[in-house]
């Protein structure tokens, strides 16, 4: 049997499990036995115990009974207690009973012997001298001395056993429970020994195990990680006889078949398509991709051979929809072939084209000599106008000076306009002023009025009296007939005085009436100022526009002379310009009869190329 | 001095003419206060009274009223004359001249002194004083209680005391 991980896992879970078997089959035992020892003390030492406390109870009620059975004297009532005496001595006899049976191990053996003689002496005694001393009546004190005298020394030791039993019991008990104290702490160490082992046992092994593997495991992660990066020199330096050195192996062979790829791979790379390549399976996809790679290659220089060759009837067969390199030599073998093409109908083109030049070259040598005769008449043209043009230089002249005299003209009637203006705005002071003076005079005629109105109120007043000075004339009697009279000059004057208000007062609102109308001409005259004032202002307005038309039309003038002086000078520039052409014209000459010479050396060229495209097979 | 004689009764006549040779003989004061009364013209409505100046304490300047309400409509109102509370009446009222109180602007209240009573009277205009004689007095026009007769055929003198007095103001009778 090999080694291999699964068998090491069992190996290890295999120790694990018995260990583990061994200790779960000591804790068993020992918790059995200690159960054991417990039901054991429960059914003997304290159910026993319970038995032995009845007994001394019982006891106590057999001394109460006889004691009670000696005092009374009714005979129904000894009866009775006889009874009971006989029902307690049945309860003994069954406890004694009970306490053999439980008694397993014969510990109490002794004590119960004792107990039981003593009792068989005490009840031998009541029922022989007490109880029959005590049934016939009068003998109180026979049954008495029975009794203190026998039985109750019987009835001590009774007590004693009893209590000699309980302490029989109690001691069975606490040695019971101290070998069970004893059992469960040996078995405690016990399985905590072999636990401890088993844990370690454990846990070595498993330390081992997982040492074997992590170490197997990490050199394989480096050296994959390699592999992803590119890097094929990878070495693995495990060497075990499980699953984990297999697969160092296989990873190992791995390697080497990416090694032997890379280098066909690296001689393709170098042009040498004579590599050998031996796949290595027939499921190697690399291997074979490899050698049809290098058969496409092989036919594709063939191809390029022939066309270096000369003969572009070559077909290219696509590998594939996707073969880019087959597909560019096709274009290139149509280019190829459309240009050969081209250039054969190009030099055939050439060879007319030249032919035509050396005609067109004879015609224009004509046309340049008529060319030299129209330069002639166009420098004369060009003097006429150069005369026309100074003629109007001066003329432009002329209007300039015309439009100045025009502008000082318009200067002064600006000037004349801002005088109007100027008397206009005095004009208007002066009627302003009077009409404040006129609005001066109606307040005054008002404050006129409001003196007439006191004045008239005084009248009044005095009228007033002058009624009142009456009566108190007439209530006087005869010695007020003189200030009657008196009374009644002054109603006169009063009287006279209300008339002159009144014609006063006519004669102001005359003065205002009058006031009022001053006023509003005052206004209309201001009215018909400020009108000749928006007169004059449009009148000064409409004059500048006036001078600013005319000095415009003067810049114009300026502008047409000067334009028309540049004219002159271009025309002077165009006569030259005319020689220079004529120059031109002689040098062109000689250069058409350059170009007949090179038109003949184009066809000759022409017929050289024909020769040289016929040699490729279209 | 119109007083006609019957031209047959001449003797007569000379009786009179001794008659008022005993009267000028007379001291002066006592014929002139018999035959004239010196009057104030008053102008009521359009029609023209006297008053005679005797029954009167002064003219008032014109003021304004304190109007009573629950009072008979010729009362105008109170005045304050000098500390003095006075009711005046409209005097056209009284004289049931007409039923509204007095609306001119040349109102004025001239006071009455009798010794029965004081009172204020509102009238529409205090024209001036003058002197009437009693003797050329109409006193048979058939008017009113009050009007003591009238002079000159268009100025009719009040006679204020009859009026104040008459039962129509039963005012008075308790201001009195």
């Amino acid at each position: 049997m090999t080694l291999n991980l699964r068998n090491k896992f069992l190996a290890v879970f295999g120790v694990v499990f018995v260990l583990a078997v061994i200790v779960g089959s000591v804790a068993t035992s020992e918790a059995l036995y200690i159960r054991a020892q417990v039901m054991t003390m429960y059914k003997d030492d304290l159910i026993g115990t319970g038995s032995v406390s009845m007994l001394s109870q019982d006891m106590l009620e057999m001394r109460e009974k006889v004691l009670t059975h000696i005092s009374s004297v009714e005979p129904a009532k000894k009866k009775e207690i006889e009874a009971d005496i006989k029902r307690i001595d049945q309860n003994v006899d069954a406890t004694v009973l009970a306490i053999k049976t439980g008694d397993s191990e014969g510990a109490q053996k002794d004590q119960l012997a004792k107990f039981v003689g003593a009792w068989s002496a005490f009840r031998t005694s009541r029922d022989a001298l007490t109880l029959p001393a005590s049934r016939v009546g009068g003998r109180v004190e026979q049954a008495l001395a029975f009794y203190s005298i026998d039985e109750n020394a019987r009835v001590h030791s009774v007590s004693d056993a009893v209590n000699a039993l309980i302490q029989s019991k109690a001691q069975s008990a606490s040695s019971r429970n101290d070998a069970i104290e004893r059992t469960f702490i040996r078995s405690a160490g016990l399985i905590a020994a072999i636990t401890l082992v088993a844990l370690l046992l454990a846990s070595g092994l498993v330390l081992l195990l997982v040492r074997g593997i992590t170490r197997t495991t990490a050199q394989m992660v480096t050296a994959s990680r390699g592999l992803a990066r590119g890097n094929l020199n990878q070495s693995i330096n495990v060497h075990s006889r499980d699953e984990l050195g297999a697969m160092a192996d296989s990873f190992r062979s791995m390697i080497g078949y990416q090694q032997r790829m890379a280098a066909v791979a690296d001689e393709i790379a170098r042009g040498n398509l004579s590599a050998p390549v031996q796949p290595e399976s027939p499921e190697d996809v690399l291997g074979l991709a490899f050698g049809r790679m290098i058969e496409s290659l092989q036919r594709v220089a063939a191809t390029a051979d022939a066309i270096a060759g000369g003969d572009l009837n070559q077909e290219v067969q696509l590998q594939s929809p996707e073969d880019v390199l087959g597909r560019a030599f096709q274009r290139m073998i149509s280019n190829l072939r459309t240009l050969v093409a081209e250039l054969q109908q190009g030099s055939q083109n050439l060879a007319s084209a030249g032919g035509e030049i050396l005609a067109a070259t004879s015609q224009q040598a004509a046309g340049v000599t008529e060319q030299s005769a129209a330069i002639a008449q166009t420098t004369v043209t060009v003097d006429e106008l150069k005369a026309s043009a100074d003629q109007a230089v001066e003329l432009a002249g002329n209007v300039s000076a015309i439009a100045h005299h025009a502008n000082q003209i318009a200067d002064e009637g600006v000037l004349a306009v801002r005088d109007a203006t100027a008397g206009m705005n005095d004009i208007r002071h002066k009627t302003q002023s009077i009409a404040e003076n006129i609005l001066a005079l109606s307040e005054q005629s008002q404050q006129i009025s409001e003196i007439i109105a006191t004045v008239n109120d005084l009248a009044n007043q005095s009228n007033l009296l002058a009624l009142n000075a009456a009566i108190e004339a007439s209530r006087a009697g005869e010695q007020g007939k003189g200030f009657a009279v008196v009374a009644q000059e002054i109603r006169l004057l009063a009287e006279q005085s209300k008339a002159a208000t009144a014609q006063v007062r006519t004669i102001l609102s005359d003065i205002q009436r009058a006031t009022n109308a001053a006023v509003m001409a005052t206004e209309q005259g201001s009215k018909g100022v400020d009108a000749g004032m928006q007169l004059i202002d449009q009148a000064g307005r409409t004059i500048d526009d006036l001078a600013g038309v005319i000095q415009q039309a003067a810049q114009s003038a300026g502008q047409i002379g000067a334009s028309v002086q540049q004219h002159s000078v271009g025309m002077e520039q165009i006569a030259v310009a005319m020689g220079s052409i004529n120059q031109a014209t002689g040098l062109n000459l000689g250069a058409t009869n350059h170009t007949r010479q090179a038109a003949q050396d184009l066809t000759d060229l022409s017929r050289k190329l024909n020769q040289l495209v016929d040699q490729y097979q279209v | 001095m119109n007083v006609e004689m019957d031209i047959a009764a001449e003797q007569r006549n000379e009786q009179a003419l001794l008659e008022r040779a005993r009267r000028f003989a007379q001291p002066l004061v006592q014929t002139v206060s018999k035959a004239v009364l010196d009057v104030l013209l008053l102008r009521l409505g359009d029609e023209q009274y006297a008053v005679g100046l005797p029954f009167l304490r002064s003219v008032l300047p014109p003021q304004e009223l304190t109007s009573i309400p629950c009072t008979p409509p010729y009362v105008a109102g109170l005045l304050n004359l000098r500390g003095e509370i006075l009711t005046v009446l409209d005097l056209a009222v009284a004289l049931q001249l007409r039923d509204l109180p007095s609306t001119s602007k040349s109102a004025q209240v001239i006071l009455v002194e009798m010794p029965q009573v004081r009172v204020g009277l509102l009238v529409d205009e205090v024209l001036t004083v003058d002197r009437l004689c009693l003797e050329t007095l109409d006193r048979n026009f058939g008017g009113q209680v009050w009007a003591a007769g009238v002079a000159g055929g268009t100025t009719v003198l009040l006679d204020l005391e009859r009026l104040l007095t008459s039962d129509r103001f039963a005012v008075f009778d308790e201001l009195g």
